[in-house]
């Protein structure tokens, strides 16, 4: 953009100079009309100033300058160094900032060692999306190429800042990258026979310009976010299968492969009970505002289970669920593999 | 009416006189007229020739794409000047203008003045030595006139050009058929799918309607680029508010008779440039009594019916906007992007003035606040569903998956734009 420049900066409310505000007649107790505010913007070129800053609060957007509050204001400026101020949002930064670190300090408290572990490889997870798989897909490389780098790479370092370099932390490893890979795999094979890619998402149009310019594969995008989606939930029923056969295996060293793999089902149909329910409830929540409109607007059945939305969360959801179901054999077959002990016979020869 | 019967009256008492002249003292050896062959007309390749309405109902602008020219002419005379298929060069008035480098092409811009109302006129473009084929362009009462209201014809957006531009063009010939004597055709946006695209922007100028009817250009967010600038000749355009990094595409404005039109690049998301540029213009023609309408322009729809209705760069632009509007009396705003016909209420403040006097067709009489209005696509290349939610601002949405447009009547006192 030339000739002018938007910014979105952090400011302060000091004084509530003007306002005309009433309820809206669509939504009780939400305010629109408009305020002026004489705010302190704290951040950006405009550092310190105090300027006068309107509001516009509508139903869809209302937000309620107070004296003291901490908004974001954009800041949009012409070149020749005229500009004005309005109001975009309450800030929330301060707030998500609080929950992370509440989330942090529960996962010290409560797992210690292995909670500084865990959140450490959470930390890595992301800057695993940020500086490698974002910039990847950005460049035009196949996204599940780059989603199966960035699943093996969050796996492998956070099972090894859990368990260290062990024969548990390559179970589970290979238990979660192969459930994974699983995942993606029944989602592309599905998406396939219902006519299903990143076209059909409600960015799809964005992200075709984007692509225009980068190379990104819009298709291949729906079948590489699986992946990622599924991976928190994979790796957790990987583990549980994992270290129940560890321990299985200390105390009962000379426990074949075979019981191994039994015992392995054994926990895994303890745990699937709950663990099946993670994905389906995941997206459902996600999808409720979906669902709700569904219900009320009556939509026929036949359209509904076909709009691509439905048919994206649906077929996701099933795939991430199915994939999870089927680690528990999986990640079984593996690690009793590996974690038997073999037998005296194996060994000399 | 009357004033056509005064202008014709006159003509036939001098013709009358003239011919009773020949009649008493005639030598018919001294009359041979000899007509010089046109031998210039057709003589030059061009492309994708366009023009835009220019700064008022009396300016036309040209542009056209040639090869290894080096300088743009524009000659216009009247049609009744006509001999034949000769081009009346003796009477015609030439106009010259600017070229630019294109993607190997030479971008021509010209603008024409002194046009006056309702009147038939002829013209080619050339370098002054080659020259175009003839073609014609008629004026019409510009107190008192229609033009159509297209919405994004996307060429290339469905994947199939071809398919895009046979929509386009019977949208065109449909819309005109229908419609005859339209003055201008009102574009906001979109008109093409990538930006950088040569075929797309020959698909969308090929309808030859483009060469007789002026067409309003406006930015959309798949315009926005490279070669926006060297396909339109738009009026006064903005090098200050609106521009983007692409340049060449910053706000204008243009009048026609009573109404003043300002057409935003809404892809510069800065309010602030817009508002700077509506209240300059606004503050030049404040004093001129003709002007009665305020219409502004852009691409994307700030009140919609579809799916872009709720993105929150689109919320982020009506809360911008809007008080601009109301701020400025505009009286029309006419949007596109949103791939779905909309019409909302009246608007002030965001909301919608339901109470206004509304005659016995149906019109409002005297509204307050803004209408805004949202187009559907031109020729078929994209449709969107509307969204499930409804919305508290619209009065009317209409998608029925085949091309439309809308005719919109201009007067002095009133604007009539049909939904049907």
């Amino acid at each position: 953009m030339s000739g002018a420049t938007v910014h979105f900066e952090r400011a302060q409310v000091l004084q509530i100079q003007d306002e005309t505000l009433h309820d809206s007649d669509i939504q009780k107790g939400l305010k629109v009309g408009s305020q002026t505010l004489l705010v302190k913007i704290v951040t950006g070129e405009h550092k310190g100033e105090t300027v006068s800053a309107t509001n516009a609060l509508s139903t869809y957007n209302s937000v309620v300058g107070k004296v003291g509050s901490s908004l974001i204001v954009i800041v949009d400026q012409l070149d020749n160094g005229l500009f004005k101020t309005r109001v975009y949002n309450y800030n929330r930064i301060p707030y998500m900032y609080m929950m992370a670190l509440l989330f942090f300090g529960a996962l010290l408290l409560v797992g210690r060692k292995k909670g500084f572990m865990a959140s450490l490889g959470l930390v890595y997870t992301f800057l695993c999306i940020f500086t490698i798989f974002l910039p990847l897909i950005l460049r035009g490389y196949s996204p599940l190429v780059a989603a199966l780098i960035l699943v093996s790479l969050s796996a492998t370092v956070t099972m090894i800042l859990l368990n260290g370099v062990s024969k548990k932390s390559l179970c589970c490893i290979l238990g979660t990258v192969f459930g994974v890979t699983l995942s993606g795999f029944i989602l592309m094979l599905f998406s396939s026979f219902m006519h299903i890619s990143g076209l059909n998402t409600g960015e799809a149009e964005s992200l075709l310009l984007i692509g225009h310019t980068t190379g990104l594969h819009v298709r291949d995008i729906l079948y590489s976010g699986i992946l990622i989606t599924s991976l928190g939930a994979i790796m957790d029923i990987a583990m549980s299968i994992v270290s129940s056969l560890y321990e299985i295996q200390v105390h009962s060293p000379h426990a074949s492969q075979k019981i191994l793999f039994q015992a392995g089902i054994h926990v895994g149909r303890d745990i699937i009970g709950t663990m099946s329910n993670t994905l389906i409830l995941a997206f459902t929540g996600t999808s409720l505002n979906l669902l709700i409109l569904l219900a009320s607007y009556s939509v026929e059945y036949n359209q509904y289970m076909n709009m691509n939305s439905t048919a994206i969360e649906i077929t996701q959801a099933m795939a991430g669920s199915l994939a999870l179901v089927l680690t528990v054999p999986l990640t079984a077959f593996i690690s009793s593999h590996i974690l038997a002990k073999k037998t005296l016979e194996q060994n000399i020869l | 009416m009357h004033f056509h019967v005064k202008k014709y009256g006159l003509s036939i008492l001098v013709g009358i006189a003239l011919c009773s002249a020949l009649f008493v003292g005639c030598d018919d050896s001294n009359n041979e007229e000899v007509v010089a062959p046109d031998t210039t007309s057709g003589t030059l390749e061009i492309s994708d020739l366009v023009m835009q309405p220019g700064g008022d109902a009396s300016k036309m602008n040209f542009c056209w794409y040639s090869t290894d020219t080096t300088t743009s002419e524009v000659q216009i005379a009247l049609e009744s000047q006509m001999v034949g298929t000769n081009f009346p060069l003796s009477s015609a008035i030439t106009y010259t203008g600017t070229i630019a480098t294109s993607n190997g092409y030479i971008s021509n811009k010209v603008t024409v003045e002194n046009l006056n109302e309702n009147t038939d006129y002829v013209y080619r473009v050339g370098d002054g030595t080659h020259f175009s084929d003839i073609y014609t362009l008629s004026t019409y009462d510009k107190s008192d006139y229609h033009f159509i209201y297209v919405g994004d014809p996307q060429m290339g957006s469905s994947g199939d050009i071809t398919s895009d531009e046979e929509g386009w063009q019977a949208t065109l010939t449909q819309a005109l058929t229908t419609f005859p004597e339209t003055s201008f055709i009102l574009g906001v946006g979109d008109q093409v799918n990538s930006d950088d695209n040569e075929d797309q922007y020959a698909a969308f100028l090929r309808p030859a309607e483009l060469s007789s009817i002026p067409f309003t250009a406006a930015v959309g967010n798949h315009d926005v680029g490279t070669l926006y600038q060297y396909h339109y000749n738009v009026p006064n355009a903005s090098t200050k508010y609106g521009t983007t990094d692409a340049e060449g595409d910053g706000d204008y404005a243009f009048t026609y008779g009573p109404a003043l039109f300002m057409v935003l690049n809404s892809n510069n998301t800065s309010g602030l440039s817009h508002e700077e540029f509506i209240k300059e213009v606004s503050d030049a023609y404040a004093h001129d009594d003709t002007i009665i309408w305020k219409i502004v322009v852009l691409h994307h729809s700030i009140y919609s019916s579809a799916r872009h209705s709720d993105d929150s760069s689109i919320i982020t632009r009506r809360s911008d906007f809007y008080p601009i509007f109301d701020k400025y009396d505009i009286d029309v705003v006419m949007m596109g992007h949103d791939h779905v016909y909309t019409r909302s209420y009246q608007m002030l403040g965001d909301e919608a003035q339901k109470n206004q006097t509304v005659n016995a067709d149906g019109a409002v009489v005297n509204p307050t606040g803004t209408l805004y209005v949202t187009s559907n696509s031109a020729s078929g290349s994209k449709y969107y569903d509307f969204e499930e939610n409804d919305t508290a601002y619209r009065a009317v949405r209409w998608q029925g998956y085949e091309p439309s447009y809308s005719n919109v009547q201009m007067r002095a006192l009133w604007i009539i734009c049909r939904d049907s």
